[in-house]
Formats: C-alpha cells, sequence, structure tokens
C-alpha cells in the first residue's frame, strides 16, 4: 500500500504568453522513484523546479501531508534536495567548502559535517578534488558534486533533473547504485531525465509530459505491456511520433 | 528526519549564509583594504595639501575626509551589484538558496546584511588613516562617536540596498557602465560630496531643494554633522530620518522587483 508523498494539482506556470505547464495533476508516492519523461520543452524541468520551490506555480498548488506548501516553505524545504540541471555551486568555494557550508545550513555539527563528506566524497568518487574549486572540475564532477550536496542533508524528497547528463557511463552506474540505496532507505526520489533507459532501470512509475500536460502515468512493466513493446524507449518513440502526427 | 533539522531556524540560515559569504570576503579582503588606502591616500593628499595651492581653504581636508566617510561603500557597491548580475546572468548560485529552509525574500535580507558589513569592514579605515595623513588639520576629538556609528551603520545599508535595487532591473552586465554613468555617478557628485547643501543653497535654493531627493545628500551631510560638527550640514536627525525612509522603500520596491526578474516563491 503506498502512501501520498506530495499531490500536485492543477498546476499551470506561464511565461508570459507562453504556457510551460497547462495544469498537470500528479501524486508522488513515499519511497518510490518517479521518473519524469518527456521530449524537450515537454516541462519537466519547469515541473521540478516548481516541486523543489525554486519557482512559484501561476496556478494550481502542492499539497505535502494534505496542507499546502506555501503555507510553510521553509518547513517543506527541509524535507526535500534538489540537484538542478546545471550545476550551481558555488564557485568561490572549494568542493569541500561547498558541502560543508551546505551541512552548517541544516545544522549538521563539525564532525557530523566530517563524516558526511567523506562518505558522498567516497560514494561519488571526487575524494581527489574535494580542494579544488568547481572551475577546476569537468561538467560531469561538478554534476557529482551538485547531486551529492542535494543528497547532504538527507532529505525524503530528491529531485534530480537530468542528474546524469555528461557523466561517464561508468559514474552514471555508480549514480544508479547510489539512486536505488536511496530507494532501499525509503528516499522518495523525482528523476528527470532524457536516458529511457535510465527511467525504465530506476523508475517505480513514470510519467510522460507532452506540451505542459501529463500524458500518462503508469510502471514501465505495464506500459511495455500495453504497447506491446519490449523496451520502454520504444514505447516512449510511439508516444512521441503520435505526438508529432 | 532529524529533530535537528527539523529545529532549523531563519536565524541560523541566514547566520551561516552570511558566514560563508564572509568567508569568501575573507580571501579578498586585503586587497580591498588595499583599493581603500589608495583611494584614501590620494584624495586627502589632493584636497589637503594640492588644491589649497589653488585657493581652496586649508580646512577643505577635513571636510573631503568627513566625506569619503560616507561614501565608500558607494564604490563598493558597484562592485557587489557587478557580481550579483553576473550569477543571475550566469551559474545563479542564488537559485540554490532559494531551495534552503527559509522564506526567499529572507535571501536578499541576508544579501543586504552580508554587504553592509563588508562595505563597514572597508570603510572603516577612512577615519584612521585620514587622520594620520591630515593629522593636525583634523582632530578626532571633534567627532560624535554615538552619532557617526548611527550614520555610518545607515550608509552601509542604504548602500547594500541600492546594490540590490540596482541589480533588480539591470538587464545584462554589458549595461553596467549606464549604471555608473547614469545612477552612481549623478548621486554622488550632486550628492554634497565635494560641497555642502547650505552651499548649493546659496548657490541656487532650487537645485538644492531638488537636491533633497538624492539620498547621498543625507549621507554626506549626516556624516560631516558626526565627524566635524552641527553646524554649516543638515540637522543630523533629519538626514537619519531621511535615510531610515529611502532604505525602507529602496529594500521593499527592489525584492518587489528582484521577485518578478528571478520569479521566485
Amino acid at each position: 500500500m503506498s502512501t501520498k508523498f506530495l499531490e500536485i494539482v492543477n498546476v499551470e506556470k506561464h511565461y508570459g504568453q507562453k504556457k510551460a505547464l497547462r495544469g498537470v495533476s500528479l501524486t508522488i508516492e513515499q519511497g518510490k522513484i518517479i521518473g519524469l519523461l518527456g521530449v524537450n520543452g515537454a516541462g519537466k524541468t519547469t515541473l521540478s523546479s516548481i516541486i523543489a520551490t525554486v519557482k512559484p506555480p501561476t496556478a494550481g498548488d502542492l499539497f505535502f501531508q494534505g496542507e499546502s506548501i506555501y503555507r510553510d516553505i521553509a518547513g517543506f524545504r527541509k524535507q526535500i534536495g534538489y540537484c538542478p540541471q546545471s550545476p550551481n555551486l558555488n564557485s568561490e568555494l572549494t568542493v569541500q567548502e561547498n558541502l560543508e557550508a551546505h551541512g552548517r545550513y541544516f545544522r549538521f555539527d563539525g564532525q557530523q559535517i566530517v563524516e558526511r563528506v567523506k562518505e558522498l566524497s567516497h560514494g561519488f568518487g571526487f575524494t581527489d578534488f574535494l580542494d579544488k574549486k568547481p572551475s577546476d572540475l569537468s561538467g560531469g564532477y561538478k554534476q557529482r558534486v551538485s547531486i551529492a550536496r542535494s543528497l547532504f542533508h538527507r532529505p525524503q524528497l530528491v529531485i534530480l533533473d537530468e542528474p546524469t547528463s555528461g557523466l561517464d557511463p561508468h559514474v552514471r552506474n555508480q549514480l544508479w547504485e547510489y539512486v536505488k540505496k536511496m530507494r532501499a532507505d525509503g528516499i522518495t526520489i523525482l528523476l528527470t531525465t532524457h536516458y529511457i533507459e535510465e527511467a525504465e532501470q530506476l523508475s517505480d512509475y513514470v510519467c510522460v509530459l507532452d506540451r505542459g500536460l501529463v500524458r500518462l502515468v503508469d510502471t514501465p512493466e505495464h506500459l511495455m505491456k500495453t504497447f506491446k513493446k519490449e523496451k520502454l524507449e520504444q514505447v516512449f518513440i510511439q508516444l512521441a511520433e503520435e505526438q508529432n502526427e | 528526519m532529524s529533530n535537528k533539522i527539523q529545529n532549523i531556524s531563519y536565524f541560523h540560515v541566514i547566520k551561516e549564509l552570511v558566514r560563508t559569504d564572509l568567508k569568501i570576503f575573507r580571501k579578498v579582503a586585503v586587497n580591498k583594504w588595499i583599493d581603500m588606502f589608495i583611494y584614501i591616500c590620494t584624495t586627502v593628499l589632493i584636497f589637503a595639501y594640492v588644491m589649497p595651492e589653488f585657493g581652496l581653504q586649508e580646512s577643505y581636508g577635513a571636510f573631503m575626509l568627513a566625506s569619503m566617510c560616507s561614501t565608500t561603500g558607494l564604490f563598493q557597491s558597484f562592485g557587489y551589484l557587478a557580481e550579483l548580475v553576473a550569477d543571475i546572468e550566469g551559474d545563479r548560485v542564488i537559485s540554490y538558496c532559494f531551495t534552503l529552509p527559509i522564506p526567499s525574500w529572507l535571501v536578499f535580507i541576508r544579501l543586504i546584511i552580508y554587504y553592509t558589513i563588508s562595505f563597514m569592514l572597508l570603510s572603516i579605515l577612512v577615519l584612521p588613516v585620514g587622520k594620520v595623513m591630515l593629522w593636525n588639520s583634523f582632530s578626532l576629538a571633534g567627532v560624535n562617536y554615538g552619532k557617526y556609528v548611527l550614520i555610518f551603520l545607515l550608509t552601509n545599508i542604504f548602500y547594500a540596498v541600492l546594490a540590490l535595487w540596482t541589480a533588480s532591473f539591470v538587464r545584462s552586465l554589458l549595461r553596467l557602465d549606464s549604471v555608473w554613468m547614469r545612477i552612481i555617478y549623478p548621486l554622488w557628485f550632486l550628492g554634497c560630496f565635494q560641497f555642502s547643501w547650505a552651499s548649493l543653497w546659496q548657490v541656487s535654493p532650487a537645485l538644492a531643494y531638488i537636491n533633497l531627493i538624492n539620498p547621498i545628500t543625507y549621507i554626506a551631510e549626516g556624516t560631516r554633522a558626526a565627524v566635524l560638527g552641527q553646524a554649516g550640514s543638515l540637522n543630523f536627525w533629519y538626514c537619519v530620518l531621511a535615510l531610515v525612509l529611502f532604505i525602507g522603500l529602496g529594500g521593499w520596491h527592489a525584492i518587489r522587483r528582484l521577485k518578478k526578474r528571478l520569479d521566485f516563491v
């Protein structure tokens, strides 16, 4: 029996005349991984930034434990970790200082910060770069650090927006393992991705967005069965082709 | 989720954000102090020892020193403005702050606190260095320190607000030059930095009254009232009141405009 973690109700987002989201309703279940799929411009990043409370919706609401998240935005932010598509690490601080600062914001004490930095830098393989500034890192390493920072305070909901784009395959695999471990720990994950294989491997269910609307929400297995395909990618291609017709 | 995280206060997050900002400031502080030192020395040297040869009163050096106490933050605010605009245009580190457990508008209050502290740390040198340079031409015994601390604090809060307010409408780094020429330079040059409001009134009462809408006028006049004495300056307490109003209105308007620009919750 799954429990609702977050309920998104009729969320719209307009940028001037352009409607990026046109009434999205979706339930995110506790302890599950939801893969957010869609072609470019479908509204994936807009939706994930609204859930991460970086951007406000133009209309609609989000409910956490039955209450609008906007009634206690700071309280909701304690529960979430957000890794945006482009890493926004502080370029004046080293990798270690970026992580330490994040720990301090969330009231980790000195010893806990040291342990968490060690754990995450090992987990994501950037131990050798702790004293480097983000500008000295490749895009892939910046992304790893950014993901590690979003997980630092052990949030209940982690929002990963295209987390593996630009990562080497072996690092992508490492991240997948980490994501699976988080799910085993009961953490809810919203994963926005272009890699259908990634969504198939990791997601308990996927949500396909199409021009700002939810096209469908289902488990990868059920989708493949319904569309009579062997891979989720083939389902996605069929959906994209139908969309273009 | 641990109780510690559940009990994070807004104050704690703001304090830690400012601590991080100051950690970054520490890396550039010596450089900035050297810049300040050059600015103070050259200005005092010219106005106290060279300009009297062209007929200026010898006391003009002390007058300019008091003016400089009030305006060093203004020049620093331009650098902070550029940093903020570059961040908004580029990496958007500020968006990361919108995911921390505080209401988003507090992110800007934290910036105002940080800017104010760093402007104060940089401006604090002006009076002692100026005293060394002017020596017998300027007496520290004449400074009303209570009033000076108050106007010094309000002045630097105002410059912090000014940096935010300006950043709220500068669309790109390419347009920063215009900010300097159209906003900062006229504010500074017309703002009773090199002359008193009373002397401007003698030249043109209309221009003097128009100049009362310039916040730098109150900053320069209030600082001189605290450093050199009330005689010849606008009433100190009027200057304080005007500055509080400018800070309140400017801060409110800056956050409103930034909300529109950055589209935060």
